[in-house]
C-alpha cells in the first residue's frame, strides 16, 4: 500500500508516455473543477435572489418564484419545489430523479452539484490513501526523471519541469497550512503563559500577608486579632477598596488635579496600561511595609504610664482669634467631602505621624554618650539612668505603635513610597536644627535636660495614642464600607485605571507642606533655638483632630492640654498663650 | 467534446489479463470502431466519452435526462506495470473487470483482480462488472458461460459476455455499470441531504458546499 513505485521497469519511451497520459488527466480534474466552481456561483446567485422574495409571500402565490412571470393555467402552471417548498412555474422546474415531485431551477442545480461533486467518492479516497493515483505516479516519474542517466527529450524535460513546479508548490501550500498550525499553537500557549503568571501573582500575596502576620511578637496579640480581622477576606476584594479609597482621596484633597484621573478613561489602552503598572507598584512596594512593623512592636507596651501622666495635667484656655478663623476654612472643606476622602485624609494623617515617630526616636540615642561624659553627683546619675531606660522603652513603643498603623495600610500599597520620601525629608530637616544647638548644650545643667527629655517622652505617648485611636477609627470605618460591599465594588474598577495620576497629587502635597513651616516659626527661633522643632509637631497633631467630631477626637484635645501643661513650667508666657489657643478652638465645635 | 456542458463526471476503469481486450473494448465504445491489430497498451490510458444517462422512475416512467462525461481508463495487463496500474485503481469509481472467453486462464486470474481491485480501489466493495470478451469466438471458446456466472454471482456483480469485434453487449455491459454508479452516487447524497433540510434549506446547502468543494480540490 504505502511503498513506492517501481518504475524502474519501465523504458524512457513508456515513461514519456505515461507522462503524457497523466498531464492528460490533470487538465481534465482542471475542467471539472473549474466547471463545479462556475456551478457554485450560479447557485449563490440564485439563493441571494430568492431571499429577496423570500419576504413576499403572497407574491410567489402568483408569480415564479424564478423568473417572476405569473402562472398560466394550462400553458405554464405552477409547481411546489419538494426542496424549498416555493412554487415555480412549469418551464422553470425539473422531475425529482428519486421522488415523485419537482425541483425548482436553483435546487436541481444544487442537488447536481452536491452528487458531482462526489464528496462520497473522495471520503473513501482519502481514508484509503493519501494522494490520487495520477499524483503517486507523478512523484515516482519525477523521481525516476532526477535520478536516471537516459537523455530526456526538450519538450519531455521542459513538461517535467512545469509539473515539477506545479507539485512543488503543492508541497509549500501543505507547508504553509502546517505553519499556520504550529502558530495557531504558539498563540495557544502565550495565552496559558499568561494565566500561569495571574495564579503567580495571586499565590505570591497571601504568603506575604502571612509571613508579616507571623512576625507580630507576642506582646501585640489583643491588637492583632483586632487588626488581623481585615485580612480574613480574599486578597483581590481588598485591592479593589483599596485603590477605590487612595483614588477618592486623591480627588477630594485637591480640586485642580482633579481632572488628571478622569483624562486616561477615555483611550482603553491606556486603561489597561495602567491597570498592570499599578500592580508592579504595589509589589515593589510591598516590602518596605515590613521594616516599620517589626519598629512598631515595642512601642504598645507603654501607653498604660504614659496615660496616667496625662491625666494629672487638665487645664483650661482662653481661645485666640486666629485659631478661629482657621477652624472656620477647615469646616467648610471637611463638610462636603465624602466618608471616602475623610478616610484617605486620616491615612494621610497617620502617616505623618508614622514619620514623626521615626523622627522622634533618633534624637535620644544621640544624647546618650553626651550625657555619659557629664560629670554628676550620684544622685543625679541614678535619676539619668532611670531615664534613660524610660527612653529606651519609649523607643520600642513607638515602634509597636507604628506597625499598627502599617496594616491597615496594607490595602493601600501606593502610599507606602510616600512614606520612605518623607521620613528622608523629615531626618534632614531633624539634623540642621540641631548644628546651632551643639555648643548651647555644654552649659546646661542637669535638671534641664531631665525636663527636656521628660517632655519628649510625654509627646512620644500623646502620638502613640494618637495613632492607636485613629488606627481604630479607620478600621470601623473599613467594616461599614465593607457592609455596604454592594454599593462599593462596581465602582472599584473605573478607579483602578487612574492608578498612575493619584501619585501626582501626593507629590504636590509634600512639596505644599514643606515651604509652610519656614513662614510661621521666624518668631520662635529667634527666642529658643530649640524650639523650631516643636511647634512644626505641635501644628501636624493639630490637623487630624479637625477631620472629625468623634470620641477619639475628644481624646486628643486632652492629649493636647497635658502636653501643653508638661511644656508651661519652662517656656515663656508669650509662648504658652500663643499654644494654648489651638486647642481651645477645638473643643468649641 | 471538451467543453464542459455536462452534469457528472465519471471515471471507469478496465483491468484484466494483457491480451483479453481491454484496449479494443474501449475503443469500440468510444468510437465504435474494431481494431484486429494487437498493439499491448503502455502503461497507462484514458479515453473520454459524452453520454446521456437516462433516469428511470419508480413507476418504470422516464424521468430527468443527466448529461454524463466518461473517463475511462485503459490499464495495461502485463505484469512489469502492475504497481503503476494498481496506483490508478484508486481514481476510478467504476470497474470494467475483462476476461478472454478462449483463454481460461484469464479466466482463472479474475480472482486474483477481484483481490488487487479490492486492495487498491477507493473502497472494499466497488462497482464491478465482470466481462467476458471475444464471444464471436464459438470455435475457440474454452469457458463455459455457466461457470463465469457462477463466479459472477458468488461476488454479487452482473455477468455480460461481449464482442469488440461486432459490438455484441459492449454498450449495454457499461451502460450496467453507470447505472450502479449514479444510483450509489444518489443514494449518498440524499443521506448527505437529510441534515440540511434539519439546519435549514439555503443556509444548509451552502454551507454543506463550501466543504465539499474543498475536498474536491485535494
Amino acid at each position: 500500500m504505502g511503498r513506492k513505485l517501481d518504475l524502474s521497469k519501465l523504458t524512457d519511451e513508456e515513461a514519456e508516455h505515461v507522462w503524457a497520459v497523466v498531464q492528460r488527466d490533470f487538465d481534465l480534474r482542471r475542467r471539472e473543477e473549474e466547471r463545479l466552481q462556475g456551478l457554485k456561483g450560479k447557485i449563490q446567485k440564485e439563493s441571494s435572489k430568492r431571499e429577496l422574495l423570500s419576504d413576499t409571500a403572497h407574491l410567489n402565490e402568483t408569480h415564479c418564484a424564478r423568473c417572476l412571470q405569473p402562472y398560466r393555467l394550462l400553458v405554464n402552471s405552477r409547481r411546489q419545489c419538494l426542496e424549498c417548498g416555493l412554487f415555480v412555474c412549469k418551464s422553470c422546474s425539473h422531475v425529482h430523479p428519486e421522488e415523485q415531485g419537482w425541483l425548482c431551477d436553483p435546487c436541481h442545480l444544487a442537488r447536481v452539484l452536491k452528487i458531482g461533486s462526489l464528496e462520497w467518492y473522495y471520503q473513501h479516497v482519502r481514508a484509503r490513501f493519501k494522494r490520487f493515483g495520477s499524483a503517486k505516479v507523478i512523484r515516482s516519474l519525477c523521481g525516476r526523471l532526477q535520478g536516471g542517466g537516459g537523455s530526456e527529450p526538450s519538450l519531455e524535460e521542459g513538461n517535467g519541469d512545469s509539473e515539477q513546479t506545479d507539485e512543488d508548490g503543492e508541497l509549500d501550500t501543505k507547508a504553509k497550512d502546517q505553519s499556520l498550525n504550529s502558530k495557531k499553537k504558539k498563540r495557544l500557549l502565550s495565552f496559558r503563559d499568561v494565566d500561569f503568571e495571574e495564579d503567580s501573582d495571586h499565590s505570591i500575596q497571601p504568603c506575604s500577608h502571612t509571613l508579616g502576620l507571623s512576625s507580630v511578637p507576642e506582646s501585640a496579640q489583643s491588637l492583632q486579632s483586632l487588626s488581623g480581622e481585615p485580612y480574613s477576606e480574599d486578597t483581590t476584594s481588598l485591592e479593589p477598596e483599596g485603590m477605590e479609597e487612595t483614588g477618592a482621596g486623591a480627588s477630594g484633597c485637591y480640586p485642580s488635579p482633579e481632572e488628571q484621573p478622569y483624562s486616561p478613561l477615555p483611550s482603553g489602552e491606556d486603561a489597561h496600561t495602567e491597570l498592570h503598572s499599578p500592580a508592579t507598584s504595589c509589589k515593589s512596594t510591598f516590602g518596605t511595609t515590613a521594616m516599620p512593623g517589626i519598629d512598631d512592636n515595642k512601642g504598645k507596651q507603654l501607653p498604660s504610664q504614659y496615660l496616667a501622666d496625662v491625666d494629672t495635667s487638665d487645664e483650661d484656655s482662653i481661645p485666640g482669634p486666629r485659631a478661629a478663623s482657621q477652624h472656620t476654612k477647615r469646616r467648610a472643606r471637611t463638610v462636603p467631602e465624602t466618608q471616602i476622602s475623610e478616610l484617605n485624609k486620616r491615612m494621610s494623617a497617620v502617616e505623618h505621624l508614622l514619620v514623626h515617630l521615626e523622627n522622634v526616636v533618633l534624637p535620644p540615642s544621640d544624647q546618650e554618650p553626651a550625657v555619659e561624659t557629664h560629670p554628676s553627683a550620684d544622685t543625679e546619675e541614678e535619676t539619668l539612668r532611670r531615664r534613660l531606660e524610660e527612653l529606651t522603652s519609649n523607643v520600642s513603643g513607638s515602634e509597636i505603635s507604628s506597625e499598627d498603623e502599617t496594616k491597615p495600610d496594607a490595602p493601600f500599597r501606593g502610599v507606602s513610597p510616600k512614606v520612605c520620601t518623607d521620613t528622608g525629608h523629615m531626618e534632614a530637616q531633624e539634623r540642621s536644627p540641631r548644628s546651632p544647638g551643639n555648643p548651647a548644650q555644654p552649659t546646661k545643667s542637669t535638671d534641664e535636660e531631665l525636663s527636656e527629655m521628660e517632655d519628649r517622652v510625654a509627646m512620644t505617648a500623646s502620638e502613640v495614642q494618637q495613632a492607636e485611636s485613629e488606627v481604630s477609627d479607620i478600621e470601623s470605618r473599613i467594616a461599614a464600607l465593607r457592609a455596604a460591599g454592594l454599593t462599593v465594588k462596581p465602582s472599584g474598577k473605573p478607579r483602578r485605571r487612574s492608578g498612575i495620576p493619584i501619585f501626582l497629587p501626593r507629590i504636590t502635597e509634600k512639596l505644599d507642606r514643606i515651604p509652610k513651616t519656614p513662614p510661621a516659626d521666624p518668631e520662635n527661633q529667634a527666642k529658643v533655638p530649640k524650639a523650631t522643632a516643636v511647634p512644626c509637631l505641635m501644628r501636624r497633631k493639630y490637623s487630624p483632630s479637625s477631620q472629625g467630631i468623634d470620641g477619639g477626637s475628644f481624646d486628643r484635645k486632652s492629649v493636647y492640654r497635658g502636653s501643653l501643661t508638661q511644656r508651661n513650667p519652662n517656656g515663656r508666657k508669650g509662648t504658652a498663650r500663643h499654644i494654648f489657643a489651638k486647642p481651645v478652638m477645638a473643643q468649641q465645635p | 467534446m471538451t467543453d464542459g456542458d455536462y452534469d457528472y463526471l465519471i471515471k471507469l476503469l478496465a483491468l484484466g489479463d494483457s491480451g483479453v481486450g481491454k484496449t479494443t473494448f474501449l475503443y469500440r465504445y468510444t468510437d465504435n470502431k474494431f481494431n484486429p491489430k494487437f498493439i499491448t497498451t503502455v502503461g497507462i490510458d484514458f479515453r473520454e466519452k459524452r453520454v446521456v444517462y437516462d433516469t428511470q422512475g419508480a413507476d418504470g416512467s422516464s424521468g430527468k435526462a443527466f448529461k454524463v462525461h466518461l473517463q475511462l481508463w485503459d490499464t495495461a495487463g502485463q505484469e512489469r506495470f502492475r504497481s503503476l496500474t494498481t496506483a490508478f485503481f484508486r481514481d476510478a469509481m467504476g470497474f470494467l473487470l475483462m476476461f478472454d472467453l478462449t483463454s481460461q486462464q484469464s479466466f482463472l486470474n479474475v480472482r486474483n483482480w477481484m483481490s488487487q481491485l479490492q486492495a487498491n480501489a477507493y473502497c472494499e466493495n466497488p462497482d464491478i462488472v465482470l466481462i467476458g470478451n471475444k464471444a464471436d469466438l464459438l470455435d475457440q471458446r474454452e469457458v463455459n458461460e455457466r461457470q463465469a456466472r457462477e463466479l459472477a454471482e458468488k461476488y454479487g456483480i452482473p455477468y455480460f459476455e461481449t464482442s469488440a469485434a461486432t459490438g455484441q453487449n459492449v454498450e449495454k455491459s457499461v451502460e450496467t455499470l453507470l447505472d450502479l454508479i449514479m444510483k450509489r452516487m444518489e443514494k449518498c447524497v440524499e443521506k448527505t441531504q437529510v441534515p440540511d433540510t434539519v439546519n435549514g434549506v439555503n443556509s444548509g446547502k451552502v454551507d454543506g458546499e463550501k466543504p465539499a468543494e474543498k475536498k474536491c480540490a485535494c
